[in-house]
């Protein structure tokens, strides 16, 4: 099946996009003090990854989708870790009644 | 707009917003299968945690007049290098592509995939569902321990109402009551038990 778009899509263009997103979660990541925020800009990071990965696979090898199955990999260790993360955060909540990451001390020497 | 929002609430639906972006774009890349996966286990699933995370923990910190810390210089600094940088590998880099633009990119179709997926790749695929069940008990004792505490508080807090409306002498055939009994369905006899104590009084 062809699409024709009026213009051409390449390579650059999602790679460009990918480093955009990229940037946008390191920001929020360094930033933000709340811990849900935090795990947000995670979120952002691991889909530039995964644009970048599935770019790759399917501009350069799209036989062997190498890249799509490390994708689906990806997809699948994201979400165990916002399910892991999520449940520190409300353990931490309750046991200190805030999620502001700057009270977050507990482990500081 | 996942970042700059006011409301973490707000910035969550960006956030759902953002990544049917990413999942628009996969179809773009002809990856359909995985533009599913995207939108059922991100927006589906992934979303859907993180909203009712922030509705278990509600704080002030989202809402107060400074959501962001004093970095806000530096990082934005280090994105901004760190984007420069990737722009120029990705621009100057000579990269080996098959195809030229993404109209005459190559379909993926499923059964490729799946193919692929449980031969070559069965035994990653197999330690993911192993990974998946570890997050998932990992996950659920980290979140019920502190329950349990929670519940054990609150219970002794209601014993100890309970001492001193009725008088101490109660309240300690209640506790006795309670250690003989053991700890489970507590809750079921603390009614049950108050009610014999009464009419033995």
């Amino acid at each position: 099946m062809q699409v024709q778009l009026g213009f051409d899509l390449k390579l650059v263009y999602f790679l460009i996009i990918s480093a955009i997103l990229f940037a946008i979660g390191i920001y929020g990541v360094l930033t933000r003090r709340h811990l849900v925020h935090v795990l947000l800009s995670i979120e952002l990071i691991l889909n530039a990854v995964l644009i970048n990965l599935i770019a790759f696979s399917s501009f350069s090898t799209p036989d062997k989708m190498t890249g799509q199955m490390f994708a689906v990999f990806v997809i699948v260790v994201a979400a165990c870790e916002v399910g892991v993360g999520l449940a520190i955060i409300l353990s931490i909540y309750r046991k200190r009644k805030s999620i502001d990451i700057n009270n977050m001390n507990i482990l500081k020497w | 707009m996942v970042i700059a929002g006011k409301h973490i609430l707000h910035s969550a639906f960006y956030l759902a917003a953002t990544l049917l972006c990413v999942a628009m774009y996969f179809i773009l890349l002809r990856a359909e299968y995985l533009a599913a996966v995207q939108i059922l286990v991100y927006i589906g699933s992934i979303v859907v945690l993180i909203l009712f995370a922030l509705m278990l923990t509600r704080t002030k910190v989202g809402e107060g007049t400074n959501i962001t810390n004093n970095q806000k210089i530096f990082a934005a600094l280090i994105s901004i290098i760190l984007f420069v940088s990737l722009a120029l590998v990705f621009l100057y880099a000579k990269i080996e592509i098959v195809a030229d633009s993404a109209s005459t990119l190559k379909v993926i179709s499923i059964k490729e995939f799946s193919s692929i997926l449980f031969s070559k790749y069965a035994l990653p695929f197999e330690i993911a569902s192993v990974l998946l069940l570890a997050a998932l008990v990992g996950s659920v004792v980290l979140a019920m321990k502190e329950k349990k505490q929670e519940e054990e508080e609150v219970e002794r807090e209601e014993i100890l109402e309970e001492r001193s409306n009725q008088g101490s002498k109660v309240g300690q055939d209640l506790q006795t009551g309670k250690e003989v009994r053991g700890d489970s369905s507590i809750k079921d006899n603390l009614a049950d038990s108050k009610n014999v104590k009464k009419g033995d009084e």
